[in-house]
């Protein structure tokens, strides 16, 4: 089944006419007459398509047309009016439907509806219940006279009001369309030969326009002297001469006649089908362009509407398919891109790396991978930087007590690194038990504890030696800083003092002090 | 009510899940096996561009060899590179306190720990902590004491604090030690890096 693919019937008074369209264009007629033989014939014909939608024309006299203004109304509100309106006016028929064609003008603007019925059920019902019983799905039903604005247009006679008419197997049917829209249409059953009009009865047809002049005058959408164009669709090639008389009339009509080779040739449809049935023509138009005014009532409707949802889940599941096989091609695609490339690349790298091991093939012996090389170097020249000789602080030292010759040096501490604490008890000489990491500022300090020798117990002489060596140690260059720690006598006044002046001195008991000592960095 | 089972929408549904699910798994897996590519992609571009580089600086690589080995096979020799040399040590405090005619020293060695510089946070060195307690005459010896040990290259060591006190106010015999040292020092050392790794 082809997409858009579908069966479109014309049904009229004495037969009824099945299309098949597929790819744009009508492909099959079939007609069936109106009676049991014939709706027989019509359920062996769709029984193998149920799974096409159906779309119906219907081309009887029992037809209703009018144009009636309703105040303009929009949603809910105007579908009530509409509804209302159209019960009003076919209560006997189900078949009816409007079409909002426009607003007037002037004054209130109201809407212009168009109202369309079949007033006469029992035309269509058999068909109607034929295409129930073989379950096709029934998408809609329109009157014949519908799709002939479309037909306006396919000529290129839409733009001014003109009276098309056309021959369709159930008589003449003259429709009059205004700004691309029907106005109104007449249908006259004709004594047929085949599937021609009678044209020998030219004279017939002519009064027939005459009539439909007239009721277009008392429609008031013509006036009397208005000149009335005409549009001849002569599927047959034979009302040559029915143009030339409806002008003969001097009526003041201007006929234009459509030849079959200029329909074929505006139209998907070929000559011969053409000429087979006239009723291919409206079916033609039907399967371009359904209208939009669609009788059918909505229960009717049903079944077409589980097959378009159906559709439209298989339709929205062919796409998520196709989307997703495209979405994975593209990424295989792309995989195979990407393995390529790292073949490519690979093969490029083992290049380089056999270039480089020739190249390396020419250095020296390595002890070690090269980053080793580096760091181990690097470190060891780190710490030899950093290293010191307490060498430095025993000149310094040695040169203050040189000065001081009072001064009798008792211990003597270096280290190199965090600096001496103030507070820092003396060591016992008793090795620690590790060492700390090394501080980012490794200083050398010095903690030196000595007393006043031949210490008499004059203790203002005895804190000016010691102040007189500190000062000495700090005109060294090579000192940052001297703190005294500890004098013999404490002098805080927030501290208590107690003491014996009577106290030996011999031992330098009661003249010992700790001065704390800062080198300055030096170079190594 | 029409039967779930029954519903004209059921088969288009079903078949509308079964395509989305498996065309989400076809998505999800063809993604991954195109990620998959790109990654590998990006991995080997570097891996090229790193082989390209390497190669590019191979001259500068000679040149960082020509100046760092020597240095690297002497460190090597003095001990620095390897597990720690305690026999050496030992053998080189004894030497050192011949050589500054020292009574003997005293001596004790810790665990090895880790020592970390901070001009080289990443370098892996090892410190091994020793502390020493001497006997000297004159505090000159301990100078010559701690030149002769440096002189032993028998690793390389960072003293860290030394205490020179006096031992007794009385007077001496001559030639007898009058002054007490003790020092602390660390013996730093790297790793040896395995074999066959040499570049």
């Amino acid at each position: 089944m082809a997409l858009g693919e579908r069966l479109l019937l014309c049904v009229g008074a004495a037969q009824a006419t099945l299309g098949r369209w597929r790819g744009k264009r009508l492909i099959s007629c079939q007609t069936f007459t109106s009676d049991e033989d014939g709706l027989r014939r019509f359920m062996m014909a769709v029984t193998p398509l149920r799974r096409l939608p159906v779309q119906a024309l219907v081309d009887a006299v029992e037809e209703d047309y009018r144009t009636e203004m309703l105040p303009h109304a929009s949603g809910r509100e105007r579908s009530v009016m509409v509804q209302r309106r159209l019960r009003q006016l076919y209560r006997t028929s189900p078949y009816h439907a409007a079409v909002l064609q426009g607003r007037e003008g002037e004054q209130r603007r109201d809407d212009r509806y168009l109202f369309a019925a079949l007033t006469n059920a029992e035309l269509f019902l058999p068909w109607a219940e034929a295409i129930e019983e073989a379950r096709l799905a029934f998408a809609g039903l329109y009157l014949l006279p519908l799709v002939m604005p479309s037909l306006a247009e396919q000529l290129g006679i839409n733009r001014e009001p003109t009276l098309l008419i056309t021959a369709t197997a159930s008589g003449l049917r003259q429709t009059f369309i205004e700004d691309g829209q029907l106005r109104v249409s007449r249908l006259t059953p004709l004594v047929r030969t085949v599937n021609t009009v009678d044209h020998g009865d030219i004279g017939a047809l002519v009064e027939e326009v005459g009539n439909t002049r007239m009721y277009l005058e008392a429609l008031k959408l013509r006036g009397r002297d208005d000149p009335l164009s005409v549009t001849l669709v002569d599927i047959d090639d034979s009302m040559t001469r029915v143009a030339a008389a409806l002008e003969r009339q001097d009526n003041n009509i201007h006929c234009v006649r459509v030849a079959a080779a200029n329909l074929v040739q505006k139209l998907p449809l070929s000559a011969q089908m053409l000429a087979d049935t006239p009723d291919a023509l409206a079916l033609t138009l039907l399967g371009l362009r359904s209208p939009t005014v669609n009788l059918a009532p909505a229960p009717a409707l049903r079944r077409f509407r589980v097959l378009s949802t159906q559709r439209s889940l298989y339709a929205a599941t062919s796409v998520i398919g196709v989307v997703g096989i495209s979405f994975a091609i593209a990424h295989v695609w792309q995989h195979r891109q990407f393995t390529a490339q790292v073949e490519a690349q690979r093969v490029e790298t083992i290049r380089w790396q056999e270039r480089y091991v020739a190249v390396t093939r020419q250095f020296p012996a390595a002890p070690a991978p090269l980053q080793t090389l580096q760091q181990t170097v690097d470190a060891a020249r780190t710490i030899a930087a950093q290293t010191r000789t307490p060498e430095r602080a025993f000149a310094v030292v040695s040169a203050a007590l040189d000065a001081k010759s009072e001064i009798g040096l008792r211990r003597l501490t270096w280290r190199l690194g965090a600096p001496i604490a103030d507070n820092e008890a003396q060591r016992s000489g008793v090795p620690r038990a590790a060492p700390g990491q090394p501080t980012a500022a490794r200083i050398e300090s010095v903690a030196i504890d000595a007393e006043i020798l031949g210490f008499s117990g004059d203790l203002r002489a005895a804190i000016a030696s010691i102040e007189g060596f500190a000062q000495r140690l700090r005109e060294d260059a090579q000192v940052q800083s001297v703190t005294i720690v500890r004098l013999p006598l404490n002098l805080s006044p927030g501290a208590s003092l107690s003491g014996n002046t009577q106290e030996r001195t011999e031992q330098g008991g009661g003249s010992t002090f700790r001065l704390l000592v800062q080198l300055r960095g030096a170079s190594s | 009510m029409r039967a779930a089972g029954n519903s004209p929408y059921t088969a288009p549904v079903l078949l509308l899940a079964m395509v989305t699910v498996a065309v989400c798994t076809l998505g999800w897996y063809s993604y991954r096996i195109a990620d998959s590519g790109r990654v590998a992609a990006a991995q080997q571009e570097r891996a090229l561009e790193e082989a390209r580089m390497r190669y590019q600086r191979s001259g500068e690589e000679r040149d960082l060899l020509t100046r760092y080995a020597p240095e690297y096979r002497a460190l090597d020799s003095h001990g620095f590179i390897g597990a720690e040399q305690r026999v050496n040590w030992i053998d080189s405090l004894r030497v050192a306190s011949y050589a500054a005619r020292l009574s003997g020293v005293q001596y004790q060695v810790g665990a090895q720990m880790p020592y970390r510089l901070p001009e080289l946070p990443d370098a892996p060195l090892a410190q091994s902590p020793m502390t020493i307690d001497l006997r000297l005459v004159h505090e000159g010896d301990l100078m010559r004491f701690l030149r002769a040990l440096a002189a032993e290259r028998s690793g390389v060591f960072m003293l860290n604090e030394c205490s020179l006190e006096r031992l007794a106010a009385d007077p001496v015999g001559r030639g007898q030690p009058n002054l007490r040292a003790d020092c602390e020092l660390s013996w730093v050392s790297v790793p040896r890096p395995p074999a066959g790794v040499a570049r």
